[in-house]
C-alpha cells in the first residue's frame, strides 16, 4: 500500500504541529502557566547569580596587574601585628628584590555611625601630580596656613556621603579615647565615583596623619610591599622571606589571583541555598511530568493514534510543547535577570553581598556575560526538561491504542 | 482568526526585541568601561590596597585576600562567622600562613645566600 501523501512542505507540517501543541497547552493552561512561572523563576535566579558573581569577579581581576608583587605581614599567634623597620634591610638584600616599601594602613571604626573606614597612609602629593590627578574630584583649596599638611586626606564617595550627613564634609574630627584633644583632618578631595568599588570606604591621608590616627609608633608599620621585577622569581623570594623569618607571612600576587578566582565561587553556599526552594519545586514538577501522563493526556494520545497519527508525530507534538515552554522561559528569565542586575542594581540580592556595612557602593556593576554561563543554564534546564517530557509520551504512544482507550 | 503559531511568533519577536535592547545596552556599558577601568587601575597603582569595598562589615571581608586563619573567629575560638557577607565569600587561601610548630634549628638569614 502506498503511504498517504503528506500535504504541504516540512515547514508547513511542523507549523501545523506547533499549532496543535499550543492548542493543547492552552487547554491545560493552569498547569502549563504554573510550569512556565516556575521555569522563568529558576532561570532568573540562576542567571542573576551568575551575572552578579561574574561581574564582581571581573571587577576583582580588573586591577590585579597593579597589585603588589609580595605583601609581607608579621604574625604572632596567628594574628597580624605591626612589623618593625628592622626587617626592611634584610629583605632588600635578598637577590632579585628591587625595593621594599613599608605601608601604614588600618581601620577606623566610628561608633556613632557604626561605620568602618579603611585608613591608608601615603604621600598625598603623589596624587596631586600627573595622571593621578584625574582619579580625584579636588575640593576647594584649603586656606593657606589653616590646615597642617600632615592632617589632610582624600576620601571615598561612601565616606563623603556619610560625613555629609553629620556635616563634616570639609573637615573630619578624629578622636581616640586616649587622646586629649580631637584632631581635625582637612578633606582635600573625593575619589571619583568610577573608582567606587575600590575607594568607597577609603580615607587616604598623609603618612604622618595615618600614623597618628592608627597610633603606630615610629619605626612600626602595618605591612611591607616587596617589588620583584621578574615574576618568575616572586615565588622563590616569598619562600626565602618565610624561611629566614618564620614569623612573617607572604602573600604573592599569584595567591591573590587564585583567591579571587574562587572568591565568589557559586558553590559558596548562599547561591545554592537561595535556589534550593526553586530547584526543589522544579524537580517536583519534572518528577510529575516524568512519572506519567494524566489520564486525559493518555486518552488524547490514544485518540490521535486511533485517527491515524503515527508515533513520530505524537512525539513531535510533545517535543514542541516542552521546547516552547523551555525557550520562552529561558529567554524571558535571562532578559529579566539582565535588567534586574544591571538596570535595577540587584535590589535584594546585593544586600547579601554588602552584609551589614554602613558604607556601601552603589553596585553599579559593569555587565559581564560569559557565553559559557548561558550555555550552562540551557544545558541544566532546557535539555533535561525536554527529554523528560518526551519519555512518558513515547511510552503512551507505543502502547496499543485499544488498551489505552479501554483503560481510561 | 490568527493561528496559534503566529501568536507564538509575535511573542518570540517581542522577546527578541527585549533581548536586542539588552545586547545594545551591554555594548554601550562595556564601551564606557574602558575609562572606568583606567581610573581603577590608577587608584590601585597609587594606593595599592587589595579587594573591592563592597562590604565593610568586617576587616577580613573588606580585605579578604589578606585575611588570615583566625580572623573569622575573632570573638572566641571556633565562633561562627555572623556577618551575612561572610556567607558569600569562600574562605581565603591561607596555605602560606606559617605553621606554628617547628622542629630543629630555625633557618638563619644567611642560609642559602
Amino acid at each position: 500500500m502506498e503511504t498517504p501523501t503528506q500535504s504541504g512542505s516540512w515547514l508547513e507540517r511542523q507549523r501545523s504541529i506547533i499549532d496543535y501543541s499550543l492548542q493543547s497547552m492552552f487547554r491545560r493552561r493552569t498547569k502549563n502557566s504554573l510550569i512556565l512561572v516556575m521555569y522563568v523563576l529558576l532561570i532568573f535566579v540562576v542567571s542573576s547569580v551568575f551575572f552578579i558573581t561574574g561581574s564582581l569577579t571581573v571587577e576583582l581581576f580588573s586591577t590585579v596587574d597593579e597589585l603588589p608583587d609580595i605583601t609581607v605581614q608579621k604574625l604572632i599567634g596567628g594574628r597580624q601585628v605591626v612589623i618593625q623597620e628592622s626587617y626592611f634591610q634584610a629583605i632588600r638584600e635578598i637577590p632579585g628584590v628591587e625595593a621594599v616599601e613599608p605601608r601604614i594602613w588600618g581601620y577606623f571604626y566610628l561608633e556613632e555611625l557604626q561605620a568602618n573606614f579603611t585608613i591608608f597612609g601615603m604621600d598625598l602629593t603623589m596624587l596631586e601630580e600627573g595622571e593621578y590627578q584625574r582619579i580625584v574630584d579636588w575640593g576647594p583649596a584649603l586656606k593657606k596656613g589653616e590646615e597642617r599638611p600632615e592632617f589632610r586626606m582624600i576620601i571615598g564617595e561612601g565616606v563623603s556621603r556619610l560625613l555629609k550627613a553629620i556635616q563634616m564634609e570639609d573637615s573630619f574630627l578624629f578622636f581616640q579615647p586616649n587622646w586629649d584633644t580631637a584632631i581635625p583632618f582637612g578633606i582635600i578631595g573625593t575619589f571619583k565615583s568610577e573608582t567606587q568599588l575600590q575607594s568607597n570606604d577609603l580615607m587616604v591621608m598623609q603618612t604622618e596623619g595615618a600614623r597618628r590616627v592608627l597610633e603606630l609608633k615610629e619605626g612600626e608599620y602595618t605591612d611591607l610591599v616587596v617589588h620583584v621585577p621578574n615574576p618568575e622569581e616572586t615565588k622563590m623570594i616569598a619562600l626565602k622571606i618565610r624561611r629566614y623569618y618564620p614569623e612573617l607571612r607572604t602573600v604573592t600576587r599569584a595567591q591573590i589571583e587564585s583567591t579571587y578566582t574562587s572568591a565568589f565561587n557559586w558553590k559558596a553556599g548562599f547561591v545554592l541555598s537561595s535556589m534550593l526552594v526553586v530547584i526543589f519545586a522544579f524537580l517536583v514538577l519534572i518528577w510529575d511530568k516524568a512519572s506519567g501522563l494524566s489520564p486525559a493526556e493518555k486518552k488524547e494520545i490514544g485518540i490521535l493514534k486511533a485517527i491515524g497519527w503515527d508515533t513520530e508525530m505524537i512525539l513531535s507534538v510533545k517535543f514542541w510543547e516542552s521546547f516552547i515552554i523551555s525557550l520562552l522561559a529561558s529567554i524571558f528569565g535571562v532578559i529579566l535577570s539582565y535588567f534586574y542586575i544591571y538596570w535595577l542594581h540587584a535590589p535584594g540580592l546585593k544586600e547579601i553581598f554588602i552584609g551589614w556595612s554602613t558604607i556601601f557602593p552603589s553596585f553599579d556593576l559593569v555587565p559581564h556575560i560569559d557565553l559559557k554561563f548561558l550555555l550552562l543554564i540551557v544545558t541544566v534546564t532546557v535539555i533535561p526538561y525536554s527529554t523528560i517530557a518526551i519519555f512518558p509520551a513515547w511510552k503512551a504512544a507505543i502502547t496499543d491504542t485499544d488498551f489505552i482507550l479501554r483503560n481510561n | 482568526m490568527m493561528r496559534y503559531s503566529s501568536k507564538l511568533g509575535i511573542a518570540l519577536l517581542i522577546l527578541m526585541l527585549l533581548a536586542l535592547v539588552a545586547v545594545v545596552d551591554y555594548h554601550r556599558q562595556r564601551a564606557e568601561y574602558a575609562d572606568i577601568i583606567w581610573m581603577r587601575q590608577a587608584l590601585q597603582k597609587a594606593v595599592g590596597l587589595t579587594d573591592l569595598s563592597i562590604t565593610t562589615a568586617a576587616r577580613y571581608l573588606r580585605h579578604y585576600s589578606l585575611g588570615d586563619l583566625t580572623t573569622p573567629f575573632q570573638d572566641y575560638p571556633a565562633s561562627l562567622d555572623h556577618f551575612p557577607a561572610g556567607f558569600v565569600y569562600t574562605p581565603p587561601d591561607v596555605s602560606d600562613v606559617p605553621k606554628p610548630i617547628k622542629f630543629g634549628p630555625l633557618p638563619t638569614p644567611n642560609e642559602g645566600k
